[in-house]
């Protein structure tokens, strides 16, 4: 069954002139199972981040337009009122994001401000809620729980933040947590120690996950599916295994390229991709990889290509990408 | 490193025993009430046309050790000499800033947001007479075909330009002076990968073709491992590990280098299951506090391997790892033989 379903997703800011207009997101469509963790991987303004503002319904203050279709766990979010939406954040789903001391109230103690949606919504007092509260920071690996309830945001480290933001995001038992760049801000060794933890929690409280991601290295070790974004597109989506092992757009190839990693003998030369990613207000015409790819011809200038499944054998690996990945004969899905 | 090679021109950069302390203030008088040891008396040398990367987490004490090569932190004791000539020297005759140069992680902070390209580049040449003023529009050209901007971005304000036009700017404006060594401090960090890898082909390029050294400050073993000839790795304002890169990636000596290269995601699915048996997942203890460091070893509280002996007196000197040239190692137990099992039980493939 699956737990997030969405279905053409667009999103349209107003620009600064009355007739421009940015489009961050084109045409989204993906779906979460119960208990399967996505990657989401892309650059900045591939628009990542707002494809999980606008599923979130956190998009309407900005002004900005989302048509699609949104469906949580049976219900159509985007039908829904603010107020509606409130509830569902939280007990539906849990969102964890990456600067954990601009996410929590400096002049709230940690206890209170987790207390906080338990006694209101879930019909917990003071007491219970504190119960809960210790109970949740130990889950999360803070030692001495009690005592730190008491701890205001800017007495704890980079990496207790974060695990308290993550203690926040499950205390009300979310189907769904979607942990945007959860370790971007930390060291890389407090990174590793957070991203197991989400990886454990998520098994033991059986929650969809959504992991969204510059670095392809924090989704190769937590993730099951991963859906690669471009210029507000998702370009490529596969199972992890499958998209490491052959990845099929040349977006996606020249990413994992370019990437120095440390597991490699490095090369003289990184083979950087060439160029800048693609502007909202001014995308290219056709695959909005086109202008910095080595295997463009004509013909991708012309029409924005559809994602599509170039091999019958890899179900569920989908392609946006006419040359290295034809769209067969019988129909493209999306 | 240290050893001193009499014979062969002096290196890009020499630094012994350097020492950074700051003053703690408290209270509402600002009273100094102690001294934090951001840099603990760390050595290194940068040879000519290498690149040295110096690496740690947040609070290593790599930045201020950076930023003391150029002056920028109080230099409490020990020696930083730039191609053979003692900083204070440089600084009083006014040559430092053509001895050597600084780029930030952030470039749009240290760019001026009035200025262009262009306005910014011909100060720079004009304030340290580097050309004719005849020259100047001509070394404006040069200068940002050597950095990879096309000649219509001169014209251009920082907020016109790409984070990584940015970062090329910056560079551009480091390289005006003609420097012999530039200090690198987390320059791709905030850059998209795309990105990122323009930018270190760069790099590499400059040192190549114009002669330049780099102490290259860095917190992604990635980047460190693709692009440098030899790797400083501190902690707690010590340096724990120095290393030739290949070597250090391949045979870490020291418990921290090791949790350090042990901790980076690596893009492969494959590497889960081995990572996630092996290493723990509670949190590890923090770094000591650098206003009061425990005695002994600064990595003790995190080290698997500590003893009675990391608990007391200094910290362990810097021992040369014995067949390995330049490879030296600040641990009591890098020797030992159940140490040397555990490194070797999974190091990461060179």
């Amino acid at each position: 069954m699956n737990v997030l379903d969405v279905a053409h997703l667009e999103v349209t800011h107003p620009g600064h002139d009355h007739d421009s207009s940015l489009t961050t997101v084109r045409d989204v469509s993906f779906r979460v199972a119960a208990g399967e963790s996505l990657g989401v991987v892309g650059e900045s303004g591939s628009g990542k981040s707002q494809t999980m503002l606008a599923v979130l319904g956190m998009l309407g203050r900005a002004g900005a337009t989302v048509s699609g279709r949104v469906t949580f766990d049976g219900t159509d979010l985007t039908a829904l009122t603010q107020k509606q939406l409130r509830g569902i954040r939280g007990s539906g789903i849990g969102l964890v994001s990456q600067d954990a001391l601009s996410a929590l109230n400096p002049a709230m103690s940690i206890g209170k401000q987790m207390a906080e949606p338990l006694i209101r919504y879930d019909g917990h007092n003071r007491r219970t809620a504190a119960d809960r509260c210790a109970e949740l920071l130990q889950l999360v690996g803070i030692p001495a729980a009690r005592e730190r309830l008491r701890a205001y945001p800017h007495q704890l480290s980079g990496g207790m933040r974060q695990r308290v933001l993550i203690a926040m995001a499950i205390s009300r038992e979310p189907k769904l947590l979607i942990a945007d760049e959860p370790t971007t801000a930390l060291d890389v060794s407090i990174q590793s120690q957070v991203l197991r933890l989400i990886d454990r929690l998520r098994r033991e409280l059986d929650m969809a996950l959504v992991l969204i991601t510059h670095d392809l290295g924090v989704v190769a070790g937590v993730t099951d599916r991963i859906a690669v974004m471009y210029g507000g597109m998702i370009v490529e989506t596969a199972s992890t295994a499958e998209l490491f092992d052959a990845p099929g757009h040349p977006y996606t190839r020249a990413l994992m390229q370019s990437v120095p990693r440390m597991d490699r003998k490095p090369g003289d030369r990184l083979p950087a991709i060439p160029g800048l990613p693609p502007h909202p207000s001014a995308p290219p015409p056709g695959c909005a990889f086109q202008p910095r790819c080595t295997l463009a011809r004509d013909e991708c200038g012309d029409s924005v290509p559809l994602l599509a499944e170039p091999d019958p054998a890899r179900a569920g690996h989908l392609v946006r990408c006419p040359v290295t990945a034809p769209v067969p004969a019988e129909g493209a899905r999306t | 490193m240290t050893a001193a090679e009499n014979t062969a021109p002096p290196p890009a950069a020499a630094v012994a025993d350097l020492r950074v302390d700051f003053p703690v203030r408290t209270g509402v008088l600002r009273r100094v009430t102690g001294m934090t040891h951001a840099v603990a008396g760390v050595s290194f040398t940068v040879p000519e046309r290498s690149i040295v990367s110096l690496v740690g987490e947040s609070g290593s004490g790599k930045t201020t050790t950076g930023r003391a090569l150029l002056g920028l932190s109080p230099v409490t004791s020990g020696s930083v000499r730039l191609h053979g000539r003692e900083l204070g020297e440089l600084r009083r005759d006014r040559t430092l800033p053509r001895v050597a140069q600084i780029v930030y992680q952030d470039p749009y902070a240290s760019l001026n947001p009035r200025m262009t390209l262009r306005t910014m580049l011909r100060e720079v040449l004009t304030v340290h007479r580097t050309v004719e003023p005849g020259a100047v529009s001509g070394r404006v050209a040069e200068l940002l075909d050597q950095v990879g901007l096309r000649a219509q971005l001169a014209g251009r304000y920082p907020h016109e330009l790409s984070g990584g036009q940015r970062q090329r700017a910056a560079i551009a404006r480091a390289l005006a002076v003609e420097p012999r060594f530039i200090v690198c401090d987390e320059i791709v960090s905030a850059l998209d990968v795309s990105i990122q890898g323009q930018i270190l082909n760069l790099i590499q390029d400059l040192r190549r073709e114009r002669d330049v050294s780099f102490l290259f400050i860095s917190h992604d073993m990635g980047v460190v491992r693709h692009i440098s000839d030899h790797v400083v790795v501190m902690y707690g304002g010590k340096v724990m590990e120095s290393a030739p890169c290949d070597e250090l990636f391949a045979a870490p000596r020291h418990p921290y280098t090791r949790a350090l290269l042990r901790a980076v995601p690596v893009p492969d699915p494959r590497a889960r299951p081995d990572a996630a048996r092996t290493d723990p997942e509670g949190p590890r203890a923090e770094p000591p506090d650098p206003s009061a460091p425990p005695p002994g070893c600064r990595f003790q509280s995190s080290c698997p391997f500590a003893t009675a002996e990391c608990r007391e007196g200094d910290s362990p000197p810097p021992a040369a790892v014995p067949a390995a040239a330049g490879h030296t190692v600040a641990c009591h137990h890098h020797d030992t033989p159940a140490v040397r099992a555990a490194l070797a039980e999974r190091t990461p493939a060179p």
